[in-house]
């Protein structure tokens, strides 16, 4: 087992549970659907950022439900710990194919979310940005709680629970972005913080998911 | 370490509070299968997942012979359904081929092999599962009750692949209840209580 | 396996004979620091009488994060090596240290409906000590679902470790956050002009919980050992 090989495996193995992998993408569009009905149109240009990230941070936690759990159940988790090739960069390639299943269909919804909360397109590119910077850490940190919750029974409210407050750091860094943006100010700061805390959670967060997964099967 | 692949010196294994080894010791010699026995929770499981390096030794050492490589196959067959066994099999061989060859080993036909698995019964699944081994050119087979849902022939056919292994020199730990019906390689049994 | 039993059979009769230390400590210093901080300590120009609750909020504030530091030490200690006392020391603190952080919460709302007017603001303290809170249940709960204590005690210890190293990322998030958004807080303890008498009453109590937390955690990794040799 290689990693360039296991990442093969992962995406077709996405693809053929793509039925299961739409499921994130339904729940962050309903969501997304429910505060236009609620809410006066004229609060939504101003909503609109939160409201996204914080529908995009849970439907990405809903989908790291699944993880590692099914790898659990039926013995694969082992096999992967057992392979020659490390397990740190198995578990990135495993993540890299998460996102892209799960991740960048967010951002190809973008254009319906812009016409519902009548965002404008230079403001869509921003909040685009932000989710590019912030989801990567937002996904391993979430990875990591997935680690130590598999196998348990209440696991995927228990990576609710450890993640979001953690989680914080990163939704906020990527709202005062858009919130920058929109008082015309730079907003590089906050924009290198996020790109920090993406590379470090990179750099740190496979070699944690493996020590966390070596716990849970233990 | 001449003529062992897996040295086992005083190990010891306690789940909660309940010690389900301690001070256990043996070898695994090149050429053999070892059998572990014992009554359904006795741990036979867990020793097979401490020599595999799976979970780790609370007290003890597992000395491994550092030139050779070894295969796992688990009560779990760690194949995953939506795929087919072919495509299940390339993860640990590219080559389309090898791992056609392997399931033929196994006796698995021709027409299961490019099906999602969740569509096979849960003894091809197993096959699926075994053929692994005959991908990779492993020293010893870990074994965790490989037989579970074969049918007679294809307990036969394991069998014989089991004693070929062993008479090219490779070793097996093999977990069951059973008792194995090899007849030309050396079996030495380990009953844990 | 014998170098580990030894551990804990010096362990437990030396946690035996300091508890009694730690209990009168806590209770001499917590009457001494009540008295100091409720009689002795000059009435505050702005906030009036209101202000003495600080004396319980401030050290409960320092205690929800002195908990975390030393549950931090003992999660390292256990994911290097194996050490019971850690892993007990580590699961039994998680409660204190988020009743200590509920103490906090609770006391600053108190202190903050004279200041504020109302019971609630999402000042950055209040708000970062809040998540804190979050965080340390989270490590409640992922200790509590796991059954076997040893593996509870690696998994916690992950996370632990985890959250310290976002602790200072949310504090510092958080200030940002609402520096952009809301003036400044008048939730400050007086700043560097803090009166002698006052900062006495703070060390006074900040001491006396300090004692508290030692006396409650080895009583309680005491029980532990007690349960675990059964």
């Amino acid at each position: 087992m290689t990693p360039s090989r296991y990442f093969i495996f992962c995406l077709r193995l996405l693809l053929r549970q793509r039925r299961e992998v739409a499921l994130p993408l339904f729940f962050f569009l309903i969501v997304l659907s429910l505060f236009p009905m609620v809410f006066p149109a004229k609060d939504l240009p101003s909503l609109a950022p939160a409201v996204l990230w914080i529908t995009a941070l849970l439907s990405i936690l809903l989908s790291l439900n699944n993880l590692f759990r099914e790898d659990v159940e039926d013995g694969f988790l082992t096999q992967l710990l057992l392979s020659p090739a490390p397990l740190s960069s198995l578990i990135a390639m495993k993540l890299l194919a998460h996102w892209i299943a799960y991740v960048l269909p967010l951002f190809i919804a973008l254009p319906l979310f812009g016409l519902w909360y009548r965002v404008p397109t230079e403001n869509l590119l921003v909040l685009a940005s932000s989710l590019a910077l912030g989801t990567p850490s937002l996904l391993i940190l979430g990875a990591i709680a997935a680690a130590l919750s598999a196998g348990l029974k209440q696991g995927g409210i228990l990576l609710m629970l450890i993640t979001l407050p953690l989680a914080t750091p990163i939704l906020l860094f990527s709202l005062t972005i858009t919130d920058m943006a929109a008082n015309g100010l730079s907003y590089t700061a906050p924009a290198y913080f996020l790109l920090a805390m993406a590379i470090v959670s990179a750099s740190l967060g496979p070699l944690v998911i493996s020590a966390s997964l070596r716990i849970s099967i233990s | 370490m001449t003529g062992q692949y897996v040295k086992i010196e005083k190990i010891a294994y306690t789940y909660g509070t309940r010690s389900l080894f301690s001070d256990l010791s043996f070898n695994l010699p090149h050429g053999c299968v070892l059998q572990i026995m014992g009554k359904n929770g006795s741990g036979k499981t867990t020793l097979l997942q401490l020599i595999s390096g799976i979970k780790t030794c609370q007290e003890g050492t597992i000395f491994w012979d550092k030139t050779i490589h070894y295969t796992y196959i688990g009560h779990k067959n760690a194949i995953k359904g939506e795929l087919s066994p072919i495509e299940n099999l390339k993860l640990y061989n590219p080559s389309d081929n090898k791992c056609r060859q392997a399931l033929e080993m196994i006796g698995l036909e021709l027409r299961h092999h490019l099906r999602p698995c969740y569509m096979l019964s849960a003894g091809q699944q197993r096959k699926v599962a075994l053929s692994r081994l005959f991908l990779s050119d492993a020293h010893v087979w870990l074994l965790d009750e490989p037989f579970t849902a074969l049918d007679e022939n294809t307990k036969n056919r394991m069998t014989l692949h089991l004693e070929k292994h062993t008479s090219n020199g490779g070793s097996a730990i093999i977990a069951a209840h059973e008792p194995l019906k090899i007849q030309k390689s050396v079996i030495k049994k380990l009953v844990i209580k | 396996m014998i170098k580990h039993y030894d551990s804990l059979k010096i362990f437990y009769p030396l946690a035996g004979r300091l508890m009694p230390w730690f209990g009168w400590a806590f209770a001499l210093l917590g009457i001494f620091g009540l008295y100091w901080g409720l009689f002795l300590a000059p009435i505050d120009a702005v906030q009036g009488e209101a202000y003495r609750i600080m004396f319980v909020h401030v050290p409960s504030a320092w205690m929800s994060l002195m908990i975390y530091a030393v549950m931090t030490i003992c999660a390292i200690t256990i994911l290097l090596r194996r050490s019971k006392i850690a892993e007990y020391w580590l699961l039994s603190s998680s409660s204190i240290g988020a009743s200590f952080t509920f103490l906090t919460l609770v006391t600053g709302s108190l202190w903050g409906r004279p200041m504020w007017g109302t019971w609630w603001v999402w000042d950055a303290r209040l708000t970062s000590e809040l998540i804190l809170l979050f965080v340390y249940l989270g490590i409640i709960a992922l200790g509590n679902a796991i059954p076997e204590k040893r593996k509870a005690a690696q998994a916690v210890s992950m996370l632990t470790v985890v959250g310290s190293i976002n602790l200072p990322i949310i504090k510092f998030s958080v200030d940002w956050w609402t520096t952009l958004h809301q003036p400044a807080s008048i939730f400050r303890a007086g700043g560097s002009a803090i009166h002698p008498m006052m900062l006495t009453a703070l060390l006074l109590m900040a001491a006396s919980f300090t004692c508290y937390y030692f006396w409650l955690i080895l009583w309680r990794v005491r029980i532990q050992i007690r349960e675990n040799k059964q």
